[in-house]
């Protein structure tokens, strides 16, 4: 029978030397690690329960730069102004994991350590050039969200590695950015594909990071580099709103979507099947960037 | 719910609050695995891994090294016969000789925890000589096919031939053909099976479950223990959600556990978890339905041509009966004169099939309901006119070549739900993408396609309530009533309420007959102890069968406070009104609990038994005569919006109106409506049940999809009353039919809006995005 050792510590240096303990692994909302342990009928020796280590829970904003702790939760994250008005990708993402319950108690450190190409946070964080910090007793270091991953489940982290906290650069007035997925139902549903967009009029920008659709989320970085290379010749001065402009607009989204699409490599699961995935990627870029792209200039801060 | 549902006098008819609702809603209510009870052990199911083959050997030695172990059950421990199956005799308690699906228990093992006997069970080693097995109802019927039992897969097959089916297609001037296909859907309850089985005194057994059919249980009980019925009984708890999903399968849960502690001496607890209860509950029918329908320019049907092959799974269990309704309203609610319909029952070596709401019709009306829309299309008939055309009414016949005399709000409901869901203007909404030469073009798709495409649908269902003629000797129904002597009335009952409101409906039918108020009634659960065997609760019954029994009852202990009343206050006996808790005779009045002490006084018996038998059906051998005493019909009319970029399909709104004879609870019956309605959402868009060989790909609600409340349309409800003159207050079954038209009324709005039909359900976002992808290449 699982009977675990549960260690609660309070500090990060606390929770560092117990994982320090091979047999030991971290656990915070246990939203993905329960379930697993529940399948396999036992789990790791040594649970360190991070919930009680404030540090870790923490979400601020320190000039341009927004940190996020690995224990902060979805429901956390989704409900802070400054997610909500400077990165909407995040708090949508953040907001479409689960279900209430699910959102209360998973995280953002458990999202990403759990390596699932389906992440809902994961692909808003890479889409957002969010930075991963991890600290060990041996030290501290940055590994930038989308080289975090070695394939599904598969974490670039050692052992006794912890993820504390994610940090990114808010983006600048005028940016927007969008979160849209399909799943198999409107709520707790998992991403049969999705995709994260930021958008950044003024350094004709879009970065698009893929949900459920590759081995881990990754970057359509051909599509990213045709737009910046072809925005702001589109648009010119007067901006999207002549008609002539907005075709324009348009057959570039095409073009930029159809590129995204490329850049997945989806399988057949039991939830769809790589054909319609690809579709899915063209469909839901062209949908993100329409509403981006085309949107009156929102008004930030 | 529509006006006409509202009766403002006396209990029925009135919006009374469930009688268990606070129970539930505080968590009072204890359910099975609420109950815990000295000295009791916990079993679980040793599961084969494997789908087919014959069964070696059983070895236990690991097991026996887990900490709390108590025992291991094989089919050798069985003392009675080892044998559970509930139609046909086919289908073994422990599969001690030959596995037939990865469902299958090949023994039980008893520990201290359910963890415990868990990890006992995992750790039993099966010898197993693995078999080919076949995982598809038609390939089943190859010659070649891996036999599952002994004789052919195709064990069970019905008929209705009536008619000249050739000739009926030689007058049509439009035949439209084409094959249908539905898979497995999950009952999805909220709680799992379970059963907790008590040895108790002078060699009797008492097993606790969640259940819909307690006296199948005993049966089973008795059978495997090899006991007589008296020393069982059978206590169905508070039961989480049914759906026919609990008719037979408690059989085999209930089973296992007296077996474990017949064997044990120890109350035995058996719950299932979900994954498990996925594995080993029968589920809805895959079906493969062939449908041919002839009709005229003027839109009369002439000849149905039907074939359905439906898969039993391993062991028959219910399907006979299933199918015997299948092919029984195969046509659809319309007058046919020419019909030739044929239904196969086929083993293969999957998940067991048997009740799922709706029983079988689902799948069929699926078929009908999409070619009738067909047909409609071609003629430029509107869907609910060619509808109205061809009806069942009072004086038509059924396929069966039954004559409906009474109770046949069909034609009502189709006209409610037209102009409640304003149809004729959103179907008319189309007309505007009309071809050239006006007919109505579904979907329009030939022009440029907008993001968002909207349509409406219908279907229309018929239902014959209760067991009909394959199940006459179960079709009777109990009660025992005891009036105290305060005026208090406890009510036991062989019907079981399983979520649908049972216990408040015949609460107010009693209250209603005895002029008391329905807090001064309490509805027990079934004990089979205490009422004689009422049959199962199933089909759309319940409430007809016990409500009569009940009201039988009630009346028997009325006659008698009549007799009384009248000696105290003047006035014949059959004057005497029974209300507001007094009874009322020669302009004066008595209270009830003063009547009930006057007989206690006087020594007169106040407790009475109540018994209702179903009237007399028919089915002969071309399946031609009077199937069910009386149909329960409906319309459900949805609205739905595709997202032509991801094929997503919202439903919108739905619009259901049902002829329910009489409405005994107006809110009780907008829950059944809309329970129903999102289970025909969920089979039309959502559930899909995958398998590969004998491995559940989906065994959890995480990869099973639900509809969740988000996905969950605004739903419309309307009572149509055409009343049953041997119902109780008028009323006919309403468990049924509320899940049946939604699927198919789903199906033909998304044909509406997009121009696509669909023959395979569930109708997946991807299903319609890679159809619309292969029209964009065509």
């Amino acid at each position: 029978m699982y009977e675990p050792k549960w260690v609660f510590p309070r500090t990060i240096d606390d929770s560092l030397e117990a994982l320090a303990d091979e047999s030991a692994h971290a656990i915070a909302g246990a939203t993905d690690l329960a379930v697993r342990i529940r399948a396999d009928h036992g789990g790791p020796a040594t649970l360190v329960d991070l919930t009680g280590v404030p540090e870790l829970a923490r979400v601020a904003v320190d000039g341009d730069t927004l940190t996020i702790g690995a224990a902060a939760t979805h429901a956390a994250v989704t409900r802070h102004d400054a997610v909500r008005q400077r990165v909407a990708v995040l708090a949508e993402a953040c907001g479409t994991v689960g279900a209430p319950q699910v959102r209360a108690r998973g995280t953002i450190g458990g999202n990403l350590a759990n390596a699932s190409p389906a992440a809902d946070a994961t692909g808003a964080l890479a889409a957002l050039d969010a930075v991963a910090h991890a600290r060990s007793t041996r030290g501290e270091r940055e590994i930038p969200v989308t080289g975090l991953f070695a394939g599904p489940g598969q974490l670039r982290l050692e052992p006794d590695e912890l993820l504390t906290h994610v940090t990114l650069e808010l983006p600048p007035p005028g940016a927007s950015s969008v979160y849209k997925k399909l799943g198999q139902r409107k709520a707790l549903a998992i991403a049969i594909a999705s995709v994260a967009v930021t958008f950044d009029p003024t350094a004709c920008a879009v970065r698009i990071a893929l949900g459920s659709v590759a081995p881990t989320v990754v970057r359509a970085e051909q599509a990213e580099s045709t737009f910046a290379g072809r925005w702001s010749g589109v648009v010119g001065e007067g901006g999207v709103a002549g008609q002539g402009c907005r075709d324009e607009v348009m057959g570039l989204i095409e073009e930029v979507a159809a590129q995204a699409a490329g850049a997945s490599s989806p399988i057949d699961d039991v939830r769809a099947s790589a054909e319609y995935r690809t579709i899915l990627v063209r469909e839901l870029t062209r949908t993100a960037l329409e509403e981006l792209c085309l949107a009156e200039p929102r008004v930030s801060g | 719910m529509g006006q006409n549902a509202l009766h403002p006098s006396g209990a029925v008819g009135a919006p009374v609050r469930r009688v268990d609702a606070d129970d539930k809603v505080t968590g009072r209510a204890r359910y099975l695995d609420d109950i815990v009870l000295p000295g009791m052990a916990h079993a679980a199911l040793v599961f084969p891994g494997v789908p087919h083959a014959n069964v070696r050997g059983v070895d236990d030695t690991r097991a026996r090294s887990v900490e709390g172990f108590v025992a291991t059950v094989t089919a050798a421990d069985i003392p009675g016969e080892n044998q559970v199956g509930c139609v046909d005799r086919d289908q073994p308690l422990l599969a001690g000789e030959r596995v037939r699906y990865s469902g299958d228990a090949v023994a039980i093992t008893v520990a201290e925890s359910p963890t415990a006997a868990r990890e006992a069970a995992r750790a039993v080693a099966l010898d197993l000589e693995e078999l080919e097995g076949v995982f598809d109802a038609e390939k089943a019927l190859m010659p070649d096919a891996p036999r599952v039992h002994e004789g052919d897969n195709a064990y069970l097959q019905y008929r209705v031939h009536r008619g000249d089916v050739d000739r009926g297609f030689d007058e049509a001037d439009v035949i439209v053909e084409r094959t249908f296909r539905t898979n497995y859907q999950e009952h999805s309850y909220l709680e799992p099976l379970g059963a907790l089985a008590v040895p108790e005194d002078g060699g009797t057994i008492t097993v606790y479950g969640t259940m819909q059919c307690p006296y199948y249980v005993q049966k089973a009980v008795a059978g495997v223990l090899g006991i007589p019925l008296a020393r069982v009984r059978i206590v169905q708890t508070v039961t989480g959600g049914g759906f026919g999903g609990k008719e037979d399968v408690p059989n085999e849960i209930c089973a296992c556990a007296a077996v474990a502690a017949w064997r044990t001496g120890r109350p035995v607890k058996l719950v299932h978890t979900r994954e498990e209860d996925f594995y080993r509950s029968s589920k809805r029918h895959p079906m493969v339905v062939r449908y041919k329908l002839g009709a005229t320019r003027d839109g009369r049907f002439t000849a149905a041509d039907i074939t359905i092959i439906a898969d039993a799974g391993a062991y028959s269990t219910l399907t006979p009966v299933v199918l015997f309704r299948s092919v029984a309203h195969a046509t659809g609610p319309y007058e046919i004169p020419n019909v030739r319909t044929d239904g196969y029952g086929v083993y293969t070596n999957r998940q067991t099939t048997g009740a799922f709401r709706g029983f079988g019709q689902p799948q069929t009306i699926f078929a009908d309901e999409s070619v009738i829309d067909e047909i409609a299309d071609t003629l430029g008939i509107d869907p609910i006119e060619i509808r109205l055309a061809n009806c069942l009414a009072v004086g038509k016949r059924t396929a069966t070549g039954q004559l409906l005399e009474e109770s046949v709000g069909l034609p009502e409901t189709l006209e409610v739900a037209r102009d409640e869901s304003g149809w004729l203007a959103k179907r008319a909404g189309e007309s505007a993408r009309a071809g050239s030469d006006g007919r109505a073009e579904p979907g329009g798709a030939s022009r440029p396609r907008e993001r968002f495409l909207r349509g409406i649908g219908v279907g229309a269902i018929y239902y014959g309530v209760s067991l009909g003629a394959k199940g006459l000797a179960l079709d009777a129904s109990g009660a025992h009533l005891n009036l105290y002597r305060d005026g208090s009335l406890r009510i036991a009952v062989g019907g079981t309420e399983m979520g649908q409101g049972l216990l408040t409906v015949l609460s107010q039918m009693a209250s209603d007959v005895l002029g008391i108020p329905v807090a001064s009634v309490h509805v027990d659960h079934v004990d089979t102890s205490v009422v004689p065997d009422s049959g199962p609760s199933v089909a759309s019954r319940t409430t007809l069968m016990t409500g009569n029994a009940v009201i039988g009852a009630a009346t028997k202990i009325r006659r008698t406070l009549a007799g009384v009343a009248s000696g105290e206050l003047g006035g014949a006996p059959d004057e005497v009104r029974f209300e507001k808790g007094r009874a009322l005779s020669n302009g004066k009045s008595i209270g009830i609990e003063e009547l009930a002490e006057l007989c206690w006084v006087r020594n007169i018996n106040t407790a009475e038994e109540g018994w209702y038998a179903a009237p007399e059906s028919t089915f002969d051998d071309n399946g031609q005569g009077d199937a069910y005493a009386v149909y329960s019909f409906a319309t459900q009319i949805a609205e739905v919006e595709v997202d032509s970029r991801t094929g997503e399909v919202h439903v919108l709104r739905m619009t259901a109106a049902h002829d329910v004879g009489r409405v005994l609870n107006p809110v009780t019956l907008e829950g059944q409506l809309q329970g129903g309605v999102l289970q025909g959402v969920g089979m039309a868009l959502y559930e899909s049940m995958k398998t590969d060989g004998g491995v559940i790909l989906t065994p959890d609600f995480s990869t099973y999809i639900l509809p969740t409340s988000l996905d969950t349309p605004e739903i419309s409800c309307h009572a149509i009353e055409a009343p049953y003159s041997k119902g109780p207050f008028g009323a006919k079954g309403i468990g049924e039919t509320p899940a049946m038209p939604g699927a198919v009324a789903i199906a033909n709005a998304v044909a509406h809006a997009t121009g696509m039909r669909f023959t395979e359900l569930p109708i997946t976002a991807e299903a319609v995005r890679l159809r619309l992808a292969q029209e964009e290449t065509a």
